[in-house]
């Protein structure tokens, strides 16, 4: 008479797969449940390292502008869907108007004189940072 | 009982699944650049706020515009008497000299007075630098103030003519890369990138093991245009250096603010940008210069020739043919990204 689980003392092949399915069904569920960074982007905007506002650039249904208070230039970001510029600065150098459109994650927009950094977040980060 | 085994093993491997510690960045403004630090780590924050003490109190030595800094009262003493300097200050200089004399000064820390002649000095005025080309003559007096490097002994340092100025610009940031790996490390961050104006730092790797991902920007692009996307290995810096940084207009000319030693003009080297990969931060940062003025065939050649400082590096070379030229060392995990912009790359091997 074949004896029940119970009762024998050495592990079955049968336990053996009853391991491998549930490594397999934890596998699966760690691998679903992974964090994603998903494909929600931000725009950060820091002024002179103080965060004054983050624009959700993946919610935008239509453009918004957005004055940024306390700058010595003043200065106009943009955001649509899914990218963000600045549209008009006061600023001598124009370098942060000429960067145009950002939409990858990890972009950046800098207006130096106005020490203003302009930073897309979230998405899959393709790069972690950029040279040059 | 027995089958307390396979959840046993279940409830193991899913402790495992806890969230991966999500970076988290700092950004900051220093040395007349925005900087950014982004930690993998459970708690970072105070690595951070320490890492961001270690650079700024290196701008408070390095700074050429802070009165008191040690290259203020250098600069100030010039042609008159020796000037004690703090030990990372001495150390810096040292390096600098030592970059000078190899690139046979196609990077010159005392190269202040030119730059400042071209308004692309002291970079707190940049906001109201005013540009301008310096004629032939006031160029040659001004060149007889470069070259004669900072004399050291020890901490005291001097420089030997009246009239000259230090400028760390080209090596600094690189050198406050060092500074940042050493205090993230004590805090037991293992994994960051730290961009300090264009200069990256990999500390470690990402957490699950593979090198930090940097792109390189395109030189004639704009905002989002990427000359390639590169793997940076593990406690390795890229720094670039290129006209398209900084530059103006006059005359129907461009003037880009990479001033030749040699000339006391923006360099002409055929070269577009030069991006240089190396182990010591301030070294890619100088480097980077110096390459920039001696232009690709001499970069090559030394890099081919086995011997010297870039030799040891690795080097992505834009010409204004458009030709990029990527050392060996880069090829694996390099990702073309301007073919369509005309771009042609080249693999170069020893």
């Amino acid at each position: 008479m074949r004896s029940s689980a119970a009762d024998r003392t050495r592990p079955t092949p049968l336990d053996g797969l009853v391991v491998l399915a549930v490594l397999a069904a934890a596998a699966a569920i760690f691998y679903f449940f992974r964090p994603v960074s998903g494909n929600f982007l931000t725009a950060r905007i820091v002024l002179d390292n103080e965060l004054v506002a983050e624009l959700p650039l993946s919610d935008l249904t239509e453009p918004v502008t957005l004055e940024v208070p306390g700058v010595r230039y003043p200065i106009t970001v943009e955001g649509e869907n899914g990218r963000v510029r600045v549209l008009h600065s006061d600023c001598p150098s124009q370098d942060c108007v000429h960067t145009g459109w950002v939409s990858r994650s990890g972009g950046q927009i800098v207006c130096l004189p106005n020490r203003l950094v302009i930073t897309v977040t979230g998405g899959a980060a393709e790069a972690d940072a950029v040279t040059g | 009982m027995k089958h307390i085994f396979p959840l046993l093993c279940a409830v193991a491997l899913l402790s495992g699944c806890g969230p991966a510690a999500e970076p988290v960045s700092q950004s900051f403004f220093a040395m007349d650049t925005p900087m950014s630090i982004t930690a993998y780590h459970r708690d970072p924050a105070e690595a951070l706020v320490a890492a961001q003490q270690a650079v700024n109190r290196l701008d408070a030595l390095w700074s050429r515009t802070r009165p008191g800094s040690d290259v203020t009262r250098l600069n100030a003493a010039a042609g008159a008497e020796p000037v004690e300097v703090d030990p990372d200050t001495a150390a810096l200089l040292e390096k600098a000299n030592a970059a000078a004399l190899e690139s046979e000064m196609a990077f010159d820390p005392v190269l202040a007075p030119v730059m400042d002649a071209w308004g692309f000095g002291a970079t707190e005025s940049e906001t109201t630098a005013v540009h301008r080309v310096p004629d032939q003559a006031e160029l040659e007096k001004l060149l007889s103030l470069t070259r004669d490097l900072p004399v050291l002994d020890g901490d005291t340092v001097s420089l030997p003519i009246a009239g000259q100025a230090v400028d760390l610009g080209a090596i600094a940031k690189g050198a406050a890369a060092a500074d940042v790996v050493e205090v993230l490390t004590a805090h037991g961050v293992d994994s960051a990138v730290i961009a300090l104006g264009g200069n990256i730092t990999a500390l470690g790797t990402r957490p699950d093991g593979s090198p930090f991902r940097v792109y390189v920007r395109d030189p004639q692009g704009g905002g989002e245009d990427y000359l390639c996307m590169m793997s940076l290995p593990a406690g390795r810096t890229c720094s670039t250096s290129g006209g398209y940084e900084r530059y103006f207009e006059a005359n129907g000319q461009t003037y880009h603010h990479i001033v030749d030693p040699e000339t006391g003009y923006p360099a002409q080297s055929g070269l577009r940008s030069v991006t240089v990969v190396a182990e010591d931060p301030a070294l890619a940062d100088a480097w980077s210069t110096a390459l920039y003025v001696l232009g690709a065939e001499e970069a090559l050649t030394r890099w081919e020739s086995g011997e010297g400082t870039v030799a040891g590096m690795d080097l992505i070379l834009v010409t204004e043919e458009d030709h990029v030229y990527v050392t060996q060392g880069l090829e694996e995990g390099l990702e073309p990204l301007g073919e369509e912009a005309g771009y042609t790359y080249e693999i170069v091997r020893r």
